[in-house]
């Protein structure tokens, strides 16, 4: 990927300059071990720390706790399609890239305003792939988010069997 | 196999089939003393502990419901219903395993196993009323049902009662009132509509609260089967712990046990019935082993064909004999035509801008349900009879979900409201007729051996003329309600997604050009009775489940009384 194309899909405007290293453009993930959906270590660890920044532990649990990560690689994994799983992976893979073209340092890291300006550019991006990637990731990590058993449990107070239907009441909050 | 002798593999009476009507037929039988053999296909499905996701919280599934792309990928039929999601899979037929000939396109859903589909039901629960059995004979097509709404109404009665069926009494002689527990309750926006209608179409358009076989309030009768009240939970379909839904599993089956009569048999494909030349009936059925494919023959004095509509054509088309060269009762060369379905292809949609300080609390299994209002009392359009709606609004609220990291978290904690959203789906009559038939394949054969079905049904102009007209109704009944943004879809969905396939052994009053009585008694075979959904002369608007276990206790009542007579 070139430094051109990274900035100016990104639409991030001005950054402040950045210092990329000779070897960002050929650096990749060598690691080899694979998960579910084929993604080496290091790739997992990004998908972590990705969902950390969309879903981050507070004084309520985030991403770390719930597992996100790893709801996106089983969803990616079994209910995508071939092509949109390997449109995944190869936006994954690009990911560091982008972070070392624009921070000169791996997306572990960046800053937590980096991290989220990052994941900001990819949303923006005219890149079809960085976008879809960017909205796949971040609806996942919602719907891991909204379906945990600590959020239906204390935020959504789901009841499993309400034994109940009132038509009508008030909205409340 | 142990085989046992003959003796052991003879009984009063088979049911075969397990689901909603062979539920009810066994129930009957084995009630009036008769020794009665259940075969079913599938596999056993005991009430509560054969449900291994009725518990499953949201969270607990891996795929929070979702199917897997590879295995959606070989199963396009199956999934395409509804109900088939990843807590509910080991309860429905994967294309694979059972195939069929689509002459036409044809989804065929099916559930093999103990309770059959009455586990997977949709519980609507409507009584027919004289104008639906009088049909085919006011509107000429079909034949004339050889039985009346008068003398249905006991049955319904008694099936109601024992099922429990929530509903309210609305007074409409278009949906006869049934014995009824307390009914669900319309949301404002429902009743507001209800209301709205009610002024426009005077007596003629009615939104009432559906009719569902769930146990609102249960009486000793339910609580004798071992049912409670229903938790509001909906999700049916997993089977319910609390039996709070009508089901062969928690109701007619273990009701059946507890008599000492019942021999409940699964795995047990029941290939054809055997024919007796010098007798002149039948004498029981052979029985194919589901697992070791071994067959072997059970003897009865009646039989109960109960094995789901299109399954009970193919039993029958396959019990040849050289008395019935083309399929057993089939002297009138009617068996597996005129088959039958419900219109389930259109749906309007919209929102209401009202209300907005209101919204609903709970869970509700059921919704609101329009009765057919098109061609009842008189002809009065361009295509023949007409369709009931389902009708349902709902308060739309989702987590905000703007933001990432920490404004992203507590975005998602607000809740925010939007309008209401209301829509509403057809369930269309359509016409029997002989073009739409089910046969059996001369050559392909399924992995047990019995011939493959072809099956070949389609919608036909009538069809399109009463979805144009429901898009047109419905449309205006919304604008004048004030509901916005109105849209309309067509799906085109292939006959059998609507589940309520039906006919091919209809009834009728000249064996000539029917296959059973009014009894649901074979004309030329005394002694076999079909009470499932191929029992229909026409289909009319209502769900067909509650009809087709009336018929089971009726005929089962008719079947026991002749058989003391000696006349069977």
């Amino acid at each position: 990927m070139k430094r051109r194309e990274v900035f100016s899909n990104l639409g991030l405007g001005a950054l402040g300059v950045i210092a990329l290293p000779a070897w960002a453009n050929g650096w990749s993930g060598a690691n080899i071990k694979k998960d579910n959906l084929g993604l080496s270590l290091d790739q997992n660890s990004l998908l972590e720390d990705l969902a950390e920044t969309i879903i981050p532990e507070t004084n309520t649990p985030g991403a770390k706790t719930l597992e996100i990560a790893k709801f996106i690689k089983t969803m990616v994994a079994d209910i995508y399609s071939p092509e949109d799983k390997e449109r995944f992976k190869v936006a994954v893979s690009k990911v560091e890239d982008i972070s070392k073209l624009l921070y000169g340092k791996t997306y572990n890291e960046c800053s937590k305003p980096q991290k989220i300006h990052l994941l900001q550019g990819l949303d923006m991006s005219s890149d079809k792939d960085q976008k879809w990637f960017f909205n796949t990731t971040k609806r996942l990590s919602v719907q891991a988010y909204t379906s945990s058993e600590y959020f239906l449990t204390n935020i959504a107070k789901f009841e499993f069997a309400p034994g109940r239907y009132l038509g009508c009441v008030p909205v409340t909050q | 196999m142990f085989v046992p002798d003959k003796k052991k593999r003879t009984f009063d009476a088979i049911v075969v089939g397990s689901g909603i009507s062979g539920g009810w037929s066994a129930k009957e039988l084995c009630e009036k003393g008769l020794k009665t053999l259940v075969l079913e296909r599938g596999r056993d499905v005991k009430h509560i502990v054969d449900y291994p996701t009725t518990m499953t919280q949201p969270w607990e599934f891996e795929h929070r419901g979702q199917l897997n792309h590879d295995f959606k990928k070989e199963n396009p039929i199956i999934s395409k219903c509804y109900a088939f999601y990843e807590g509910t899979t080991q309860f429905f037929v994967k294309d694979k395993e059972h195939p069929y000939v689509q002459e036409k396109p044809f989804d065929w859903i099916r559930g093999y196993q103990v309770g059959g589909k009455s586990l997977l039901w949709a519980r609507q629960t409507q009584r027919w009323s004289k104008y639906d059995f009088e049909g085919p004979a006011r509107d000429g097509f079909a034949v004339e049902w050889p039985v009346t709404y008068d003398e249905m109404a006991p049955w319904y009665s008694h099936v109601e009662k024992f099922a429990g069926i929530s509903g309210n009494k609305d007074g409409l002689d278009t949906l006869p009132d049934g014995e009824f527990l307390p009914p669900h309750e319309m949301n404002c926006v429902e009743d507001y509509f209800s209301q709205k209608v009610a002024q426009k179409y005077g007596k003629d358009r009615h939104v009432i609260i559906g009719r569902a076989a769930h146990l609102t309030k249960p009486n000793q009768i339910h609580f004798d089967q071992g049912r409670a009240q229903c938790q509001n939970r909906t999700i049916c379909e997993r089977g319910c712990p609390y039996g709070g839904y009508f089901s062969s599993n928690a109701s007619t089956i273990p009701w059946a046990m507890k008599t000492g009569k019942m021999t409940l048999r699964p795995d047990s494909v029941v290939h054809s019935i055997i024919y007796d030349d010098k007798l002149g009936k039948a004498t029981g059925v052979r029985v194919i082993d589901a697992n070791t494919k071994e067959m072997t023959e059970y003897y009865a004095k009646i039989i109960f064909v109960n094995a789901a509509a299109i399954n009970t054509n193919l039993i029958l088309l396959n019990s040849t004999s050289a008395r019935f060269p083309n399929g057993l009762g089939n002297d009138s060369g009617v068996l597996g035509k005129y088959v039958a379905f419900h219109n389930y292809r259109a749906r309007v949609s919209g929102e209401y801008e009202g209300f907005l300080d209101k919204t609903t609390e709970g869970k509700r299994p059921n919704s609101p349900y329009i009765p057919r209002f098109r061609n009842v009392l008189k002809q009065e359009t361009d295509f023949l009879r007409g369709y009931a709606a389902g009708f349902g609004a709902n308060r739309m609220s989702w987590n905000k979900n703007e933001g990432l990291g920490e404004t992203l978290k507590d975005n998602l904690a607000k809740r925010e409201y939007g309008n209401w959203s209301v829509g509403s789906h057809m369930m269309g009559e359509t016409i029997p007729k002989e073009s739409n038939f089910v046969a059996l394949d001369k050559n392909l054969k399924d992995p047990f051996g019995m011939p493959q079905l072809r099956i070949s049904v389609d919608y036909d102009n009538n069809d399109e003329k009463m979805v144009k007209d429901y898009i047109d109704q419905m449309t205006e009944m919304f604008t004048m309600a004030g509901f916005t943004n109105i849209r309309a879809n067509d799906s085109k969905q292939p006959a059998g997604l609507d589940i309520h396939e039906m006919g091919g052994v209809r009834m009728g009053k000249d064996p000539k050009t029917s296959m059973l009585n009014g009894f649901n008694q074979l004309h030329a075979c005394k002694n076999v009775f079909v009470t499932d959904g191929a029992c229909m002369t026409s289909t009319s608007t209502q769900n067909p489940s509650l009809t087709y276990m009336a018929f089971s206790a009726r005929a089962v009542d008719y079947a026991v009384k002749e058989m003391r007579k000696k006349n069977l």
